[in-house]
């Protein structure tokens, strides 16, 4: 499992814990039935209080995309991959937006915008 | 009682250096010096019933000095405050706030060790009482008893009013805690009124009227005075004055200062 | 009962001085964070809890009983660390560990061993030849030794270097583990708390301004830096705001920001701006 915290974001913790778990079973990386480490123990790794980790997991529960087995831990779900694939590219697109916005207010006209895309493209 | 016990051990162990040995072998000395006394006055009373003959034993103003000294050792170290080499090295409260005590119990715990501080006298006042009661009751060995359990019921309302005082951290009430040494300053100058009286003899030998003189006018008449409570009356007298200390030393309102802290 | 520590409107007088309708609770399990200013009532707050002082009105309760009422199980349920030492320099912590020994039914001289080898501190030594931090940890041990339920803190890791603090806090988490003893951290030192706290509360002149968890500290609230010109004129939206000739930073709500400063850049905040800003805001 891979996590990566970015202080200085304005997310809060908890949110970009869970996040991560998406990213990582989005990735593969976390695979259905795969357990996860405990809320105390993701706590004292992170360096951040039990409570930030209990949100993440309730959060990502209340979402679907983990449960808990009382007693023996908390587990990966089966999960909708291509719902979580969608929304990844729907948040890209947004941001995506919002650059361009910036660039057209920079006077970057649209054959100019096109221009950079098809260049991406051929480069690859 | 088990935690007032307890706090006893407490001060023991932690008090460092030599001031709980002292206090310890003054009150084994004062104790003798009790039993010293005891008998020289038994012995003082059958002279007088065989021979007519009084003595006056002045081992009774040993016995007060010690009283007052004893007490006077304990007053700071009751405080809580520890002392070593003349400077303060801690409090015990500060230490004991988290146990689990209450703060009575810390109170009666020092009421406790100043009554031990009492006790040789405490046991000479019960012994004259008795001889006064069941052996041979007589006006000298009634006055002395009774001049005895005065001072000693004097005393036990001061300690009672010192500990009051130290514990009260608002500076007006500390002047209490200094009772005690006022007392042994007015002792003093009652015995420097009383001429002719050496301050330590064992014996002395004078007839009934001379005794009488060598007081001063007012004072004869208070240790005569003293008669009537040696005997019964000095018991209850005895009793009325242990209660009173210790609720007037604070028992009954213990008011919580501004913390325990003492910052020294 | 779930709460540890349950204090309901708490008052008490003094001349200068007034802590004024103290509300908390402390769940079992968790930690908490008890910050404020010097002179704001955290060690008069933590005094109160204690019974040392006598307070006005309120009632205060450790695993459900009074603390005035059953003041003898409340105190044996807790393991209290002061900010100054409360040692007799001349004594030894072997003696001190022998005098509180006698009041704690539930002391474990095991538990008491393995904090002092660990630390490797002296049994024989002195006090007065301790070093802050070795005092520090003597107090922890002491504390440990009888199985206190609730762990009162007062700055607790003022005298620690920085190895000792981590692994101070590796400690607490652990001591809150099983989730049936919490601790109860007064401090002004709030970068430990971001590590640890779940939950924060935050007084200040005597009075309970804010007491949120960890999450929703990072849900609610947001913070903001820019240019003074962003600002706009709009600095009474902000709870607390610094602000200079060219640049600003300031605490405000995440709602409020998404309504007046949606461009702006912030970050989330942490236990040091929502001190500081919220006492700012107050003044």
């Amino acid at each position: 499992m891979n996590i990566r915290i970015d202080y200085t974001s304005d997310l809060p913790m908890y949110e970009q814990i869970e996040t991560c778990i998406k990213e990582n079973i989005l990735s593969g990386e976390l695979k259905f039935n795969d357990i996860l480490p405990s809320v105390r123990q993701l706590a004292k790794e992170l360096n951040v209080s039990t409570i930030t980790t209990k949100r993440a997991y309730i959060d990502l529960e209340h979402d679907g995309f983990i449960y808990t087995v009382s007693g023996r831990g908390t587990f990966v779900k089966t999960v909708d991959v291509s719902k979580l694939l969608s929304d990844r590219k729907n948040k890209l697109i947004e941001e995506y937006k919002d650059k361009t916005l910036k660039l057209m207010d920079a006077g970057v006209n649209k054959e100019a915008i096109f221009n950079i895309i098809q260049n991406l493209e051929g480069g690859n | 009682m088990k935690r007032v016990i307890k706090i006893i051990k407490a001060y023991w162990f932690m008090n460092t250096g030599g001031l709980k040995w002292l206090f310890v072998i003054s009150i084994i000395f004062a104790g003798i010096i009790s039993l010293f006394n005891c008998a020289l006055i038994t012995w003082a009373v059958f002279k007088y019933s065989n021979s007519g003959e009084i003595t006056w034993v002045g081992g009774f103003y040993i016995q007060v000095m010690f009283l007052i000294n004893l007490a006077y050792i304990l007053s700071f170290n009751l405080q809580g405050v520890i002392m070593w080499k003349g400077r303060s090295t801690g409090n015990l409260n500060n230490f004991l706030i988290q146990a689990p005590i209450l703060k009575e119990d810390i109170y009666t715990a020092k009421f406790s060790i100043l009554q031990i501080s009492g006790l040789p006298v405490f046991i000479t006042i019960v012994y004259l009482v008795g001889l006064n009661i069941f052996v041979r009751p007589g006006e000298l060995v009634a006055s002395y008893t009774g001049l005895l359990t005065l001072i000693y019921c004097i005393w036990n309302i001061a300690v009672g009013i010192s500990i009051r005082g130290t514990s009260l951290l608002s500076k007006r009430y500390k002047v209490f805690g200094y009772i005690v040494i006022a007392l042994l300053i007015m002792l003093i100058i009652v015995h420097s009124n009383i001429s002719g009286v050496p301050l330590i003899s064992l014996e002395f030998n004078l007839t009934t009227e001379a005794i009488w003189g060598v007081f001063p006018r007012d004072q004869a008449s208070l240790i005569m005075a003293c008669r009537y409570i040696s005997g019964f009356f000095g018991i209850i007298l005895l009793i009325i004055a242990f209660v009173t200390s210790y609720f007037l030393g604070g028992r009954l309102s213990l008011k919580r200062s501004s913390g325990l802290k003492i910052n020294q | 009962m779930d709460n540890i520590l349950e204090i309901t409107n708490l008052n008490k007088d003094f001349t200068d001085f007034k802590l004024d309708n103290i509300n908390l609770t402390l769940e079992k399990g968790s930690i908490m964070g008890f910050i404020g200013e010097n002179g704001a009532g955290k060690t008069t707050t933590i005094r109160l809890i204690l019974n040392a002082l006598e307070k006005s009105s309120g009632q205060i309760k450790v695993m459900g009983r009074d603390n005035v009422v059953e003041e003898l199980y409340v105190k044996s349920q807790i393991g209290y660390v002061p900010d100054e030492d409360y040692f007799i320099s001349n004594s030894t912590l072997l003696m001190h560990s022998k005098t509180l020994r006698l009041f704690y039914d539930n002391w474990s001289e095991d538990i008491f061993k393995s904090y002092i080898s660990r630390w490797k501190i002296p049994l024989n030594k002195k006090i007065s030849e301790f070093s802050k931090g070795m005092k520090t940890k003597a107090m922890f041990a002491l504390a440990f030794a009888h199985n206190p339920k609730v762990l009162i803190l007062d700055e607790p890791t003022a005298g620690l270097d920085p190895m000792a603090r981590i692994e101070l806090l590796d400690i607490l988490r652990e001591f809150v583990s099983d989730g049936e003893k919490s601790v109860f951290f007064s401090t002004h030192i709030t970068s430990d708390l971001d590590k640890i706290a779940d939950y924060i509360t935050l007084i200040h002149e005597g009075r309970i301004i804010e007491s949120i968890s960890a999450d929703k500290l990072e849900e609610k609230y947001i913070f903001l830096s820019g240019s003074v010109e962003d600002l706009k004129g709009l600095d009474n939206k902000f709870i607390g705001l610094r602000k200079g000739e060219i640049v600003f930073e300031g605490l405000i709500l995440r709602e409020t920001a998404n309504e007046f400063f949606k461009a702006m850049k912030g970050i989330k905040p942490n236990i040091e701006n929502l001190l500081t800003y919220s006492i700012w805001g107050v003044k």
